[in-house]
C-alpha cells in the first residue's frame, strides 16, 4: 500500500463513528455471509435483512419502545437501590475492622447464591412484580460493589495516608481527601461489574418472571419461533449496554482516574 | 533553640514469621537546633528509617521519648512534615492543591493559601505547573513538589525519608543542590535519613552515624564546610573528601566489628 492510503487509513481510524462501529463491520458481513449462503437452515438462522424488517416491524407497533423503557426502568431502580446499600456499605466495611469481622463471612456466603437461586424465593415474596426484578438486580449489584470498594480500600498506599496526618488531616478529612479517591478506581471497576452482572441478572429474570421486557421478547419469541426477534433481542442487549458504558461509565472514569495517572489510559479511544 | 530532642529511643519488634524478639533500635540520642540540617547515616537495615517514622508519629517506640518544639511526640502531626522516598504525592490532586492541602487542612484561607503555595512553587521552581497532574511531572519535580507541599505548612522539623534515593544520579545531584539553596534561603530544621555519605556531607550541618542493628548512635561529625554549597565548588574541597572518608571508615569499620564479632 502506498504511503498516501496509509494516511487516508489512519484518518479514517480517528474517527469516532469508525473505531466504534468498525469492528462489527466483518462480523456482521460473517454473518450476512452465514445467512445468504443458507449454512443453517433459514427457520433457525437469519440474516441481517430480516432482523432489520423485525426491527421496523417491531418499532411501528411499539413493541420494542415498551418493552425496552420496562427494562430500563427496572434496570434503573435495581441500579439506584443497589448503589445506595452497596456504596455506604462498602465503605463502611472497608473503614471498620469490627464490621469486616462481623459481616466477610456472611458476604463470602450470600455471594455464592447466585442472583438467579433467589427468583424462586422472590418470586413467593413478591409475585411477578416489578419489586422481585429490582430485588434481583440490587442483590448482584451489591455484593461486587462492596467487595471491590473493600479492596480498593486496601490498596490506596499508607504513604498517602501517613503524608495526609502529618501535613495535619482528621480522620473525616483522610478519608473525604485520600481514601474516597484513592479508592476510586476499584469503586469504577466495582460499579461496572455490578451493573454487568445486574444487566444481565435483569434479562435472567425477565425471562423467569417475565411479563414484559427485552428478556421477556427474547424469550416469549422463542416460544413461537420468531428467530429474528431472538436475535434482535442479543442486538438490542449489547448496544444498550454499549450506550450505558459510553454515556455514563467511560466519561466518569475518563474524568477521574485515568486524568489522576490511577489507571492507563485506554489506547483504543 | 532545639527544635527536635531525642533521648533514649529504643524499639523492640516481634518477627512475624519467626516470633522472635528483634531489637531494632538499641539506644538512640541526638538533639536537633532549630535551623539545622542534621542527616542520620547507617549501614542499611540499621534502623534509620525506624527512627525517623518515630519522630513523624507513624510507628511508636517501645521506650524514650521524642520532644518536637518541646512537646512530647504522640501521633503524626503537621509540626512534622515528611518527605517520603516515593514522594507520596495525591494522585487526584494538582501541583496547586497539593502544595495547599496542609494549609488547607489547617482552616488557613483561599487567598493566603494560594499566596504561600505561589511562594513555595517559586522556590522549588515549579511556577507555571500549578494545574498538573503529579503524575505529569519528572520524578525530580514531583520530589520538589513534595518538599514544597511540606515547607508549605511551616512544620517544627521536615523530615526527609532518604528522598533522592529513587532518582537518576544527575537529577539527584541537582536536587541536592536545590535542597541547599532552599535550606540556605529559608533556613528550615531538616532531619534528612540517608545512606549515601557523599549526599549527608554534602547537605548537613551535622551527620550522626548510626551503628548497625540495634542501632546506637557512633559519633556525631560536625560538618564545618561554608554555605552556600554546590558540587562544583564544595564538592573539591580537601576537607569534604576528608569529611566523606572519615564518615566512610567509622561505617566500614562498624561493618568490620561486625565480622569479627557476629554476636
Amino acid at each position: 500500500m502506498t504511503t498516501g492510503g496509509t494516511a487516508v487509513w489512519r484518518q479514517l481510524a480517528r474517527r469516532p463513528a469508525v473505531r466504534t462501529l468498525g469492528p462489527f463491520v466483518p462480523v456482521v458481513a460473517l454473518w450476512w455471509a452465514l445467512a445468504a449462503l443458507e449454512v443453517f437452515p433459514p427457520a433457525f438462522f437469519v440474516g441481517p435483512d430480516v432482523v432489520l424488517a423485525e426491527l421496523a416491524g417491531l418499532l411501528e407497533r411499539g413493541i420494542l419502545p415498551g418493552y425496552l423503557s420496562d427494562s430500563l426502568t427496572r434496570l434503573w431502580y435495581g441500579v439506584l437501590f443497589g448503589l445506595l446499600i452497596g456504596l455506604p456499605l462498602g465503605f463502611l466495611i472497608g473503614m471498620s475492622p469490627l464490621a469486616r469481622r462481623l459481616t466477610w463471612p456472611l458476604l463470602l456466603f450470600f455471594q455464592a447464591v447466585a442472583d438467579i437461586a433467589w427468583l424462586p424465593i422472590v418470586i413467593v415474596w413478591f409475585g411477578f412484580s416489578l419489586t422481585a426484578v429490582t430485588f434481583v438486580i440490587v442483590y448482584t449489584i451489591v455484593f461486587p460493589l462492596v467487595l471491590s470498594i473493600v479492596a480498593g480500600i486496601e490498596q490506596v498506599p499508607q504513604e498517602l495516608v501517613r503524608a495526609a496526618r502529618s501535613l495535619g488531616a482528621s480522620r473525616l478529612r483522610i478519608f473525604v481527601e485520600v481514601i474516597l479517591p484513592g479508592a476510586l478506581p476499584s469503586v469504577a471497576s466495582g460499579v461496572r461489574t455490578g451493573l454487568g452482572y445486574g444487566w444481565r441478572a435483569l434479562v435472567a429474570a425477565e425471562i423467569i418472571v417475565g411479563t414484559s421486557g427485552i428478556g421477556f421478547m427474547m424469550f416469549d419469541a422463542r416460544r413461537v419461533g420468531d428467530v429474528a426477534e431472538v436475535f434482535l433481542g442479543m442486538i438490542v442487549l449489547g448496544i444498550l449496554w454499549y450506550a450505558l458504558d459510553a454515556l455514563f461509565l467511560a466519561p466518569f472514569e475518563r474524568a477521574t482516574v485515568e486524568r489522576w495517572g490511577l489507571v492507563r489510559q485506554e489506547a483504543a479511544r | 533553640m532545639t527544635a527536635l530532642q531525642i533521648d533514649h529511643l529504643h524499639k523492640t519488634y516481634v518477627d512475624g514469621y519467626s516470633g522472635d524478639e528483634v531489637v531494632a533500635i538499641g539506644d538512640v540520642s541526638f538533639a536537633v537546633a532549630e535551623g539545622e540540617f542534621v542527616s542520620v547515616l547507617g549501614p542499611s537495615g540499621c534502623g534509620k528509617t525506624t527512627v525517623l517514622n518515630i519522630v513523624a508519629g507513624f510507628v511508636e517506640q517501645t521506650a524514650g521519648t521524642v520532644t518536637v518544639a518541646g512537646k512530647p511526640v504522640t501521633g503524626p502531626g503537621p509540626d512534622r512534615g515528611v518527605v517520603f522516598q516515593n514522594h507520596a504525592l495525591f494522585p487526584w490532586k494538582t501541583v496547586l492543591g497539593n502544595v495547599t492541602f496542609g494549609l488547607r487542612m489547617r482552616g488557613v484561607p483561599k487567598a493566603e493559601r494560594e499566596a504561600t503555595a505561589a511562594e513555595y512553587l517559586r522556590l522549588v521552581g515549579l511556577t507555571g505547573f500549578e494545574h498538573r497532574y503529579p503524575h505529569e511531572l519528572s520524578g525530580g519535580m514531583q520530589q520538589r513538589l513534595g518538599v514544597a507541599r511540606v515547607l508549605a505548612n511551616e512544620p517544627a522539623v521536615m523530615l526527609m525519608d532518604e528522598p533522592f534515593a529513587s532518582i537518576d544520579a544527575q537529577t539527584r545531584r541537582r536536587l541536592q543542590e536545590d535542597l541547599t539553596r532552599i535550606f540556605q534561603e529559608r533556613r528550615p530544621t531538616v532531619f534528612f535519613v540517608t545512606h549515601d555519605v557523599d549526599e549527608a556531607v554534602f547537605l548537613s550541618d551535622r551527620v550522626v552515624v548510626l551503628t548497625g542493628r540495634p542501632s546506637t548512635v557512633q559519633e556525631i561529625v560536625e560538618v564545618d564546610l561554608p554555605r552556600p554549597r554546590a558540587w562544583r565548588t564544595t564538592g573539591e574541597l580537601p576537607r569534604f573528601r576528608a569529611l566523606c572518608n572519615r564518615i566512610t571508615d567509622l561505617l566500614v569499620g562498624d561493618e568490620a566489628d561486625a565480622v569479627a564479632d557476629p554476636a
